[in-house]
Formats: C-alpha cells, sequence, structure tokens
C-alpha cells in the first residue's frame, strides 16, 4: 500500500514534470511523451472512427492540439483522460462531418488488424479457438455505433474507471453507465446474431 | 419491478466491474441462490473477458516520428512568423522615425530652428501624411521581402 502510495505520488510528480518539459519545447519529453502514448491512443482512434489512415491522422492532431493547448492542461487531473479528452473531440468532430446523420449509426463493417494478437494459451487449438472468438468480438464491435464501441474500450481496453471514461466522454456518469449497458447489450446481440444464437 | 428482474438489469454492468458496491453486494447475494442468474452473470464475465483480450492494433512504426517531426515543423513555423511580425513592426515604426527626422531636418535646414516651431497645422498634417506614406511604403517593401523569404524557406 505504501508502495502504491510511493508510485502513485511519484507518477504525478512526472506528470508535472512532464508537462512543463512539454510547455518548454523539450522535443525528448515530446518524443517520450508520443512514444509512450503511441499505441494506446492510436488503438482508442481506430476503435471509433474504423479506419487505419483517419487514425493516424487524427493521432496526430491530437498531440498538436495538446501542445497547442497544454498551458491549460491541470497538472492535478489524469494526463491520460486529458489527452484522451482531446482525442475524443477530435475524432467526434470527424465523425460529424464525416456522417452528419448520427454518431448513434451502425458503420459498416471496418478493417481489423489481427496485429499483436497474444496467444494466451499453450495448446495451438486452444489458441486458434482463442483467437476466433477474439475475431468474432472485434468483427461484432465494428457493428456497433461508434458511441458505444467508445465506451466499450475505454473500459475494458483502457481498464479506466467509468468516472474517467466520464472525463473523457464528457458526459455525466450516469449516462456513461447506461451507454456502456446498451453498448453491452449491443455486442451480445451481435454477437449471437452472428452465431445463431449458439451461445 | 421484482429483485429478480432488477438485479437481472445490473448483471452486465457487474460484469464489467463498474457497479456501486451497494449493488455489487445485491448482485452476489442474488446469484449466489438464483442459478438464472448466475448462468447470466458468466455469459456476461465471457464476454468482458474477450472484450479484454481483444487483438490489439498497433500504431505503425512511422507514426510517433511522423508526429514528432509535425509538431517541430509546426512550432518552428510559428516562432518565424511571430519573428516576421516584429520584424515587421519595427520597419514600420523605422520608416516613420526616419520620415519625421527627415522632415524636422528638412525645415532645419531650409528655414532655420523658427521655422521648426512656426509650422502651422496644416503642414504638420500634409507631412504627417507623407510620413504614413512612406511608413505604409517601407511596411508593404517589408511584407513582401518576408513572404518571398517565407516561400524560398518552405521550396527548400
Amino acid at each position: 500500500m505504501i508502495l502504491a502510495a510511493l508510485m502513485n505520488s511519484e507518477s504525478a510528480f512526472s506528470a508535472v514534470d512532464e508537462a512543463a518539459r512539454l510547455r518548454r519545447g523539450d522535443p525528448d519529453a515530446l518524443a517520450a511523451a508520443i512514444s509512450r502514448y503511441q499505441h494506446r491512443l492510436y488503438r482508442y482512434l481506430l476503435r471509433l472512427v474504423a479506419d487505419p489512415a483517419t487514425a493516424e491522422d487524427l493521432f496526430q492532431q491530437t498531440w498538436v492540439r495538446v501542445m497547442e493547448s497544454l498551458r491549460r492542461y491541470d497538472a492535478r487531473r489524469s494526463f491520460d483522460a486529458w489527452l484522451f479528452a482531446v482525442a475524443h473531440n477530435l475524432a467526434i468532430d470527424y465523425l460529424r462531418k464525416s456522417r452528419p446523420e448520427s454518431l448513434d449509426d451502425i458503420l459498416p463493417s471496418g478493417q481489423m488488424r489481427g496485429d499483436g494478437l497474444a496467444a494466451t494459451g499453450p495448446d495451438p487449438l486452444d489458441c486458434l479457438l482463442e483467437w476466433e472468438r477474439a475475431e468474432a468480438v472485434a468483427a461484432a464491435l465494428q457493428h456497433l455505433p461508434a458511441i458505444h464501441r467508445e465506451v466499450l474500450t475505454l473500459r475494458f481496453e483502457e481498464d479506466m474507471k467509468l468516472e474517467q471514461v466520464a472525463e473523457v466522454v464528457q458526459i455525466p456518469l450516469s449516462t456513461v453507465k447506461s451507454r456502456l449497458r446498451r453498448a453491452l447489450d449491443g455486442l451480445r446481440r451481435s454477437l449471437e446474431q452472428s452465431s445463431g444464437g449458439n451461445r | 419491478m421484482s429483485e429478480h428482474a432488477s438485479i437481472r438489469e445490473l448483471l452486465s454492468l457487474a460484469a464489467a466491474g463498474v457497479l456501486e458496491p451497494d449493488d455489487e453486494r445485491r448482485v452476489q447475494q442474488h446469484v449466489a441462490v438464483c442459478d438464472d442468474c448466475r448462468r447470466e452473470l458468466e455469459v456476461w464475465q465471457s464476454y468482458s473477458r474477450e472484450l479484454v483480450r481483444l487483438p490489439a492494433p498497433v500504431a505503425p512504426k512511422y507514426l510517433a516520428e511522423r508526429t514528432r517531426a509535425r509538431i517541430l515543423a509546426q512550432r518552428a513555423a510559428a516562432a518565424e512568423r511571430r519573428w516576421d511580425d516584429i520584424v515587421l513592426v519595427v520597419l514600420v515604426l523605422l520608416g516613420w522615425t526616419v520620415s519625421l527626422v527627415v522632415w524636422v531636418m528638412f525645415r532645419l535646414f531650409s528655414g532655420g530652428m523658427l521655422s521648426v516651431v512656426e509650422t502651422s497645422f496644416v503642414t504638420i498634417l500634409e507631412w504627417l501624411g507623407a510620413s504614413t506614406l512612406f511608413a505604409w511604403l517601407t511596411a508593404a517593401v517589408a511584407a513582401v521581402m518576408l513572404g518571398s523569404r517565407r516561400v524560398v524557406r518552405r521550396m527548400v
């Protein structure tokens, strides 16, 4: 517990220190920050917009915006949540412009990358089944509306608490909860439909 | 709504690990005695596990470097714009000052100290107009020079 507290205070200090270095325009701090968040931020954006080229562009825009608005960053807040909130705003703006009808709409299936898939079981058959299940979930995820994909990826892939999700998405906690429930219901429905209701 | 139905509503969120402690306790107490809800919770838990284990897309190798380069280029461009603005203001002020100094010198050499002191309002306005025109011409020339310098840099 003491160790955890020490680690928390250390990470809070390093966040403050890092923000200060970024504000000063330290190129090393910039490279380190981009490198540290690159896979998480890219994954979040890709889940949201379902297009690798757009996710890459939004990734770059996010960091440009972060550097521009770093003076407004309150170091007492979580840097992760702030960074993802910046990315969220840019992605939602993009989705509104590209698909002005509604963010609740279901997207056509997008390409999913299998890169980085971890083999979790020692048995090749288990690995294959595991991989197939994961692919099925990834495909079902693509059939959900963007705002539902977003809460699922923040909760399960980013392992964020509901409060952090609310901070990123900038909606009340109760709305996050109901959105998460609807997203899970939609995912289950989609999976059950695709597997013919075997599950 | 019956307790069974109300617990059923909470099962997906329970599997997602986002329930308040009180609701979590209610769910655990209920599934301990209700086989139907326990099975349903297990199904939701399997979905949660699968979501955690989703294939993780990896950012392309060039993305971080390209992002860093874009930010540094934007920062350099912003610094250059700031510097150009400063140069422009200094040149305008210089142009104005020079024209005013020339006016005073001209009056001094043409009519002596008295003609400087006894300048009429109309003459001042004329010279002010001329000096403003001179300053704006200087600014325009400076702007063209700075603009062409920026174009050359961009091409390089």
